[in-house]
């Protein structure tokens, strides 16, 4: 997925995890780049550009979206025992599974929008780390160490997980 | 080797963003040291277990048409900074918008998101690829033709 419309609408997908709202998003995305066009003067590549506008209009989604939480992460394990141990099986593939894929969603969702923007960026995207510092407007520096610990919260998060899920 | 210095390392490792000195410093400590060998698969199978392959594209078709057409654009010629003479496109790329949707049939059966994308993004990777248009490309855009 190369073109400018498959990489804003596979980080809208990942990031919302949810595909009309996606859709919509990336909709939005275009009409928003396209109003800013004036804006963009070339001083980084239009797809940075673009993935910086998209990043911020996700962003600001998953802001208002984590105000209106419901189910908490434990109330899901309680629900969705077996399936927590399988996410960890090397062979497993949540996306064959609705149960996990709902609790690989739930554990998504407790990470904050800024974390889960910088996780998406690098393990879904593929984006280096140059690339993320210029989608973020940061340092190289604060790329990296935000992403350490957006990976450490989820792997703490994983772990409680996975032992709620044991212990059940 | 200070191990909170070398967890960065482990993720940088993981995300091939080391230089190859450093890496094969990382990797020969890695051999030797279970602590990081650890560490390094618990992030690997983490990462495999919440972020799967993205799952295919629905619009897979378009992504090439698009693509082929920015590689017809960017196929090599005399490259000129984006100058400012360019901005009249900016007005002109809203031109070409709106008579796309005045002219788009109804029975168009792809979605009309897509294909405005799709149009954008090629037109705009050819406004932005650092040369200008010749008169025909220009005619063609301002016509909203595709290529
Ligand atoms: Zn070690």
């Amino acid at each position: 997925m190369r073109s400018y419309q498959g990489k804003v609408l596979g980080l809208c997908t990942s990031l919302l995890n949810n595909a009309s709202e996606a859709e919509d998003a990336a909709q939005e995305i275009f009409v928003k780049a396209y109003q800013a066009l004036g804006s963009f003067h070339g001083d980084s590549k239009f797809s940075t550009w673009l993935y910086r506008i998209a990043a911020n209009h996700c962003k600001d989604l998953l802001r208002k979206r984590s105000r209106q939480k419901t189910e908490s992460l434990d109330a899901l394990i309680e629900r969705s025992g077996d399936e927590v141990q399988n996410l960890w099986e090397p062979s497993f593939d949540p996306r064959n599974s609705a149960g996990a894929a709902e609790l690989v969603k739930k554990l998504l969702d407790s990470l904050s929008p800024d974390e889960m923007l910088i996780l998406t960026l690098r393990e879904v995207q593929g984006l280096s780390y140059q690339e993320i510092s210029e989608t973020l407007k940061c340092s190289l520096d604060a790329v990296k160490s935000r992403l350490r610990r957006a990976r450490e919260t989820l792997q703490e998060k994983s772990r409680h997980f996975l032992q709620a899920g044991t212990s059940k | 080797m200070d191990h909170s210095i070398l967890k960065d390392q482990l993720f940088a490792l993981y995300d091939g963003e080391l230089d190859p000195a450093s890496r094969r410093d990382v990797e020969a400590h890695l051999a030797g040291c279970r602590e990081c060998r650890e560490s390094y698969d618990r992030w690997a199978m983490t990462a495999k277990a919440i972020f799967p392959a993205p799952k295919p594209a629905t619009s897979e078709f378009f992504v090439r048409t698009v693509m082929n057409r920015i590689h017809e654009l960017e196929s090599p010629r005399p490259v000129r900074r984006w100058d400012l003479s360019l901005r009249w496109l900016v007005p002109a790329i809203g031109m070409a918008f709106a008579l796309f949707l005045a002219i788009m049939p109804a029975s168009q059966t792809m979605s009309m998101d897509n294909f405005l994308f799709q149009e954008m993004s090629g037109h705009l990777s050819w406004v932005y690829s650092n040369r200008s248009p010749n008169n025909d490309e220009t005619l063609q855009f301002i016509m909203g033709e595709t290529q």
